[in-house]
């Protein structure tokens, strides 16, 4: 994780920072702001320093500064004394602006290695105050941002590639605005304790797609629209809106699925173990792309993972999001 | 929404409306192409400047600098300079495409206020661009509200509240933040005009009237009248028949004081001169700058004024100068060039026969600038080699100069000694800082004749001009300077407000002119000091002043820093009140669940505090009256509010 920030910070466009100070920085901040499951921001997590419109601003301050006091122009030294005390002031608004925002992570929902996770933070204040302009972002660099409605609350999402299968923890993110003003940055770098899961990524494999069969070995070949019309049960949740009847649905019957029993030779059986030789990570994703054919194909399948028929953890068939959702976690996890 | 996209409603039309009406006076003060082109180019980045191309983009700009070279001849005058900027501001809008862009045009804005307070003093040009800077500030908001000027009325009272929120720390630097005595630079084109140390006469010449100032006076006691008030700066004694310079040093004249002392302090801006100014004859001065007072009753310093010095003087108004000079000392202010002028050499021998008395020669002298048909005026035409003869029976018309060189030039050629005096004539008097305001366009000329037992006497032929014959030109320019401050010749116009009852605001304004002119834009290290000592403060030094400063801002920085950070942020007062509510139930230890309705909250609050239990009901009842059915009053809900806010609530 330290690495991630420290690449986070490379990234940052503070070309003054050395590599050593950052790496330093990353470190330090790594102890002192420990992940939590919410947080509200206060003076210990936020950080302020001029932005480069800021130092713009103080160039063009001390310019009027001294030119006025040159011409003795008392004028232009109220215009420079005003530009000053606003720049005091836009210390404490921009630090305001910041303070007191409450950071609540969701668990984002799953996704697969390669693609983006959606990471939902829930950015609001207790106090029922506002705050502008809120960017949220890997990098410092990252210009999406949202605004906070007095006693309201917004979804901020933090988007972080998906790296490997398996779980992935919430990576520390800048959060960051310039608002009132933009002569300051106020920024934090804090970190909320969620994961997301990311299942690998799908693989076509090299053969025709053709599951294999059942124990004895016969490659059953699914026929479409082969099954028989069995009856209807009333929905429940996590099935799959696929098998809704619509129909009986807009008849005001209520959401009903339309059951099908397929022969039994059509029940579709992945299993690791006889699966042709690759490396592990390859032979997982073909059998996620395998999945994700099948229950495509509205087809009834089964998962077996494992080496050796004893410690195999076995999904028998079925089909159906969430059937869908454990295979492919139990990919992820193997 | 991302954060810099410049395209969110009204962040290019505030940019461009903040640096126009920053840009509008400026205009004015530079030649008339550079302000058309400008505001064509400003006009031009609503639509089709956007789309130049770049090289074409840069040939204007190449383009309109060389245009700036050639009309200032030089790049690095004040006015060149001011051109520039104008242009550069401008064609930097068509540029407008990131965010970056946008921060520097921000900042453009304000440091083109600052150049228009550069070149206006008026107190009309200052609320102006005072009053802009709400509109600046709201194009520095405009840029990180992720809904651009949506919500402007939002935006108006931020960039408002946040402008009057830096007031008190402007106020307390104005007093304390210490002033230069003295200026680091100056910019060429700024240069000094007034009075130089030898008098040329005959030259194709107007003069410069310029506004800039040359001193300013500070009186023990009352000032002197008006007409009373002629500074010396030096006496010029020899004449070679085109210029008039100081000539040779000679034995000191006797002075002798007739009347009281006059004390005053004097702030000299630098004139790169080699005297300083005092109200005629002075008898001791206190200068930084080493200082000897000359035979001729003039202060001459030893090195030149190069930087504004402040030196105080015991002046005589009433004296005796000279009175016993010796034939032989008056011999360089009898001297004329061997030849030249016959008509008028002849003319004044003529009339002093007539005139044996050297004070009836010099009467009937003024009685013919007075009666003949001489007029005063700034164009002057080129006159003959023979200059005087020229002026005084040809030409007819001149200034100050030319008058006091033709006087003394008759003068000595009647046989009395003269010599001329170049100085300033008057000053404006302000009554609010209680000074005297002497500028460059004060400047005058006048001269000096000597009298067996009355010395060398003051002789001003200029104020002998027939008021009728004073060229309007003239009148013009100064009435162009006294535009905002004197509504004398426009009387009618006066009348016309007067009669519409606008006197009082006439009146008003004038008053006001004069008191900004005093306090603020003439305010410099003397008067902050007299400031901070009708504040009830003792005498401060530089370094007290510094540590006041510190401490001042500081406190002050706090201050700000506690309003700032405990600022209520809900806007809707009933919001705001349920709020409180909420907080004081929750600092009691009922605290409201984010799911709960002020009904179930009421029930559990109720059950909590037995005693408050009509209270409790009464405020709910009120709030959801006036929140969901709008029943009912915020006062109402105050009314309720109170009597809760200041019970002791204690859980059962």
């Amino acid at each position: 994780m330290v690495s991630s920030l420290v690449n986070a910070v490379a990234r940052s466009p503070l070309p003054l920072f050395p590599r050593w100070w950052r790496g330093r920085f990353a470190s330090w901040i790594e102890r002192r702001l420990l992940a939590t499951p919410e947080l509200r921001l206060s003076h210990r997590e936020i950080f302020i320093f001029p932005s480069r419109g800021g130092w713009l601003f103080i160039c063009v301050g001390f310019l009027i500064l001294v030119g006025a006091s040159n011409y003795q122009n008392n004028l232009g030294l109220v215009l420079a004394f005003w530009l000053g005390s606003l720049g005091v002031l836009a210390k404490f608004l921009s630090f305001r602006n910041v303070l007191g925002v409450r950071l609540r992570a969701g668990d984002p929902s799953p996704t697969f290695a390669g693609e983006t996770l959606r990471f939902p933070i829930w950015l609001d204040d207790p106090d029922g105050r506002a705050h502008s302009a809120i960017s949220v972002g890997l990098t410092s660099t990252s210009d999406e941002a949202w605004d906070v409605p007095p006693q309201g609350a917004v979804c901020a999402e933090l988007l972080v590639p998906a790296q490997q299968r398996g779980w992935q923890d919430m990576p520390r993110f800048c959060l960051q605005s310039l608002a009132p003003f933009g002569w300051l940055r106020v920024w934090s770098w804090p970190k909320l304790s969620a994961r997301a899961l990311v299942y690998p990524a799908p693989l076509a494999p090299p053969w025709p797609l053709q599951p294999q069969g059942d124990g004895d070995g016969k490659h059953a070949q699914p026929v479409s629209g082969s099954e028989d019309f069995a009856g209807h049960r009333s929905w429940r949740q996590g099935d799959s809106l696929r098998q809704v009847d619509w129909k009986a649905y807009a008849r005001e019957r209520g959401l009903h699925l339309r059951l099908f029993v397929a022969p039994s030779g059509d029940e579709w059986w992945f299993r690791l173990r006889d699966l042709p030789a690759a490396d592990r990570e390859t032979q997982l994703s073909w059998l996620c792309f395998l999945l994700l054919e099948a229950e495509r194909k509205g087809q009834r399948y089964g998962l077996e993972l494992g080496a050796g028929t004893a410690g195999a953890e076995k999904f028998p068939p079925d089909q159906g999001d969430v059937h869908l959702h454990r295979c492919l976690k139990a990919l992820a996890l193997f | 929404m991302k954060r810099f996209e410049l395209d969110r409603p009204g962040v290019r039309p505030l940019l461009l409306l903040a640096i126009s009406a920053a840009l509008l006076p400026l205009w004015l003060k530079t030649p008339a192409w550079v302000g058309a082109v400008s505001a064509l180019v400003l006009l031009s980045a609503l639509g089709v400047g956007k789309r130049l191309p770049r090289w074409l983009l840069l040939s204007l700009v190449i383009a309109a600098s060389a245009g700036v070279v050639f009309q200032h001849k030089g790049l690095f005058t004040r006015d060149a300079g001011l051109s520039l900027i104008v242009l550069m501001a401008s064609f930097k809008l068509l540029e407008l495409k990131n965010y970056r862009d946008a921060m520097l045009i921000s900042a453009l804005t304000f440091f083109l206020s600052f150049v228009g307070l550069l070149f206006y003093q008026s107190l009309a040009v200052a609320l102006y661009l005072f009053l802009l800077l709400p509109l600046h500030t709201a194009a520095v908001l405009v840029l990180h509200r992720l809904e651009g000027w949506r919500g402007l009325l939002v935006l108006a009272k931020d960039s408002g509240r946040f402008v009057l929120l830096a007031l008190p720390l402007v106020a307390l630097l104005y007093l304390f933040f210490p002033r230069l005595s003295a200026p680091l630079w100056r910019l060429p084109g700024s240069g000094v005009t007034g009075p130089t140390d030898s008098m040329t006469i005959g030259d194709v010449q107007s003069l410069v009237l310029s506004d800039e100032l040359a001193f300013r006076v500070k009186f023990d006691g009352p000032p002197p009248p008006e007409n009373e008030r002629y500074w010396r700066g030096t006496v010029l004694a020899d004449f070679d028949g085109l210029a008039w310079t100081v000539g040779m040093p000679q034995a000191p004249e006797k002075i002798e004081s007739l009347g009281p002392v006059q004390r005053y302090k004097v702030a000299l801006e630098p004139t790169r001169l080699r005297w300083l100014y005092a109200l005629d004859i002075p008898q001791t001065v206190d200068s930084p700058l080493q200082t000897r007072r000359a035979w001729n009753a003039t202060l001459l310093t030893y090195s030149f004024v190069r930087q504004r010095v402040d030196y105080s003087v015991e002046s005589l108004l009433k004296y005796r100068l000279g009175a016993d000079a010796t034939e032989k000392q008056l011999q360089p202010y009898l001297a004329l060039p061997d030849s030249g002028n016959p008509q008028a050499r002849q003319y004044a021998r003529q009339l002093r026969q007539r005139h044996p008395d050297p004070l009836q020669f010099t009467e009937q002298l003024l009685r013919t600038i007075h009666t003949d048909n001489y007029w005063y005026t700034l164009q002057v035409p080129e006159l003959s080699e023979d200059i005087v003869d020229d002026f005084w029976f040809n030409k007819k018309r001149g200034f100050c100069e030319h008058y006091a060189n033709a006087v003394t030039f008759l003068l000595r050629a009647g046989g009395v000694p003269a010599r001329v005096v170049v100085g300033y004539q008057g000053g404006e008097w302000n009554p609010y800082g209680e000074f005297l305001t002497v500028r460059h366009l004060d400047a005058h000329a006048w001269l000096e004749f000597w009298q067996q037992d009355k010395g060398w006497t003051r002789l001003d032929p200029t104020a002998a001009i027939s008021p009728a014959r004073i060229d309007e030109s003239y009148l013009q320019r100064i009435a162009k300077r006294d535009a905002l401050m004197a509504f004398e010749g426009w009387d009618s116009v006066a009348n016309t407000v007067a009669d519409a009852g606008g006197w009082a605001v006439t009146q008003w304004w004038q008053e006001a002119n004069r008191w900004f002119e005093a306090n603020v834009s003439q305010f410099n290290a003397d008067l902050q000091q007299d400031w901070l000592q009708n504040l009830g403060l003792p005498k401060l030094s530089m370094a007290d002043m510094v540590r006041i400063l510190v401490f001042g801002v500081l406190t002050l920085m706090f201050a700000s820093a506690w309003f700032i950070l405990r600022a209520r942020p809900i806007r809707d007062p009933v919001a705001r009140v349920y709020a409180a509510f909420c907080a004081k139930l929750a600092r009691a230890g009922i605290r409201r669940e984010p799911h709960e309705t002020p009904q179930d909250f009421l029930r559990r609050a109720q059950r909590a505090f037995p005693a408050e239990r009509g209270e409790l009901r009464a405020f709910i009842d009120c709030y959801l009256a006036l929140r969901y059915a709008e029943i009912g009053s915020l006062r109402e809900l105050h009314a309720q509010w109170r009597r809760l806010r200041w019970r002791r609530l204690k859980v059962l």
